[in-house]
């Protein structure tokens, strides 16, 4: 089998700015060597790999996409109705909107300041779709009294899966200045209200919230234990709102005393957010290693880390939803 | 007199009445804790009925004989939750990603804190404890 030529300029252009923990995590996986100090290094060794037939050109594609839609997003669950009228209305919906259909998803190109759809593909078992736009992120610089601005790409994508009804939004972390203003200039919220509105006006679907809270305490009382976590906010039935953390490195915050006096009063209780750690060694084999996120249990949000891949979500949301 | 002034004076010329009921209660405090507890002056103080300060200063008196050792903990302003630790005070940079908040902290900003702790070198301990009842 001949391997196709491929310029190192090319292998770059496709890692583009995604951050090199998540490239190195995916080489990993792909039980490939990933030790790169440098952008250049990595791009480096890729190409090498490539080169040799250990690796294709469109499987780093495919694997850069799976980053740039898994990566450090902000899930918010939702639910929609499990029904043929639901695939109908979603079939009418982009019908009516004349909405351009891939087979497969694309990776972003020339984001812009104003959001743009970059693809939607719609298939029997769900409906996958991805938006694009510009932030800008400000940072001072105190010794020099300037401001320093970097215009930073964002992704936001919707995933329906059809047969369980079970709807992520995953939103890139928000900055200082975006196209979604509130009261008094651009707000998180309004970035995160605007998109539920577009992924809603997309398929036509109101998207039911999906609160974790009972989740979250299933998994943080779980025995033998899952996950662990050095931080929880609770609130009670008397009035308490508790915020309880482990100072203590290494040690988990249901060790403390505190907490197994908790699970013993009869005090009706209400888990609000918790980050945790899924346990690889109790994921049964379904984990690489350990993975965090961050339950916003309230909120029906999950947050993951910037090298986190598409099989690690499936896991934790099968543990949440 | 200052504070270092007088721990030298009293490491040197041997521990007043005071500090040696300090040590042994500080020491039976530590005996008391599981292994690979963390140590913290105030917590010290509060169990036996002291300052934070005097708590310090027999941590640092048994640190000088091997049994303690400090170390700068850098934690969450907003969670308490540890972000880094360190041995030299020095070595504390000026910003640390809190995954929690998913922000970079700074204890110039006062968005994390340092504070100080001690673990224990339980060897050192049983035998320093040991010496002392024998005495």
């Amino acid at each position: 089998m001949t391997i196709p030529e491929v310029s190192i300029e090319e292998v770059r252009r496709i890692i583009g700015s995604f951050s090199i923990e998540s490239v190195r995590n995916w080489l990993k996986r792909c039980e490939l060597p990933s030790t790169a100090r440098s952008r250049d290094e990595l791009a480096a060794k890729i190409h090498g790999q490539i080169a040799k037939g250990e690796l294709t050109l469109d499987g780093l594609s495919v694997a850069i996409i799976g980053i740039e839609e898994a990566s450090a997003k902000r899930t918010f669950l939702y639910r929609v109705p499990v029904s043929p009228s639901t695939t109908a209305r979603i079939e009418k919906q982009l019908a009516d909107l004349h909405v351009t259909l891939s087979d497969r998803p694309i990776r972003t190109t020339n984001p812009s300041q104003t959001t743009k759809v970059v693809y939607v593909v719609n298939s029997t078992e769900g409906l996958r779709a991805k938006w694009t736009e510009i932030h800008t992120k400000i940072e001072a610089d105190r010794i020099k009294r300037q401001f320093k601005e970097t215009k930073v790409p964002k992704s936001i994508v919707l995933i329906i899966n059809k047969m369980t009804g079970l709807v992520q939004l995953r939103c890139d972390k928000p900055e200082d200045e975006h196209s979604h203003p509130g009261p008094n200039g651009p707000t998180d919220d309004a970035y995160f209200a605007y998109f539920r509105e577009q992924a809603e006006n997309l398929t036509g679907l109101p998207f039911e919230p999906i609160d974790l809270r009972t989740s979250l305490e299933k998994l943080l009382k779980a025995t033998p234990r899952i996950i662990k976590t050095s931080y929880t906010v609770d609130q009670s039935d008397d009035g308490g709102y508790t915020k309880r953390a482990q100072k203590q490195n290494g040690k988990d915050v249901r060790d403390l005393e505190d907490w197994q006096q908790m699970t013993k009063s009869r005090t009706v209780r209400t888990f609000e957010e918790s980050p945790v750690h899924w346990l690889k060694e109790m994921s049964g084999r379904e984990l690489h290693r350990e993975v965090f996120s961050y339950i916003y249990a309230n909120e029906g949000q999950v947050r993951f880390d910037a090298d986190c891949y598409e099989e690690e979500i499936a896991y934790v949301l099968s543990h949440l939803v | 007199m200052s504070l270092a002034t007088w721990f030298k004076r009293a490491i040197a010329g041997g521990a007043s009445p005071r500090l040696q009921a300090l040590l042994v209660d500080v020491v039976a405090y530590l005996e008391s804790r599981p292994t690979n507890e963390e140590i913290v002056p105030k917590i010290v103080g509060k169990v036996i009925g002291e300052s934070e300060l005097a708590a310090m200063t027999a941590l640092s008196m048994l640190e000088r004989r091997g049994i303690t050792r400090h170390h700068f903990g850098v934690y969450c302003g907003k969670t308490e939750v540890p972000l880094d630790t360190f041995d030299d005070l020095s070595d504390v940079r000026d910003g640390f990603d809190c995954k929690i908040c998913d922000k970079r902290h700074s204890p110039s900003e006062g968005t994390c804190k340092v504070e100080v702790y001690y673990t224990v070198d339980r060897d050192s301990l049983g035998t320093f404890a040991a010496r002392r009842s024998a005495a």
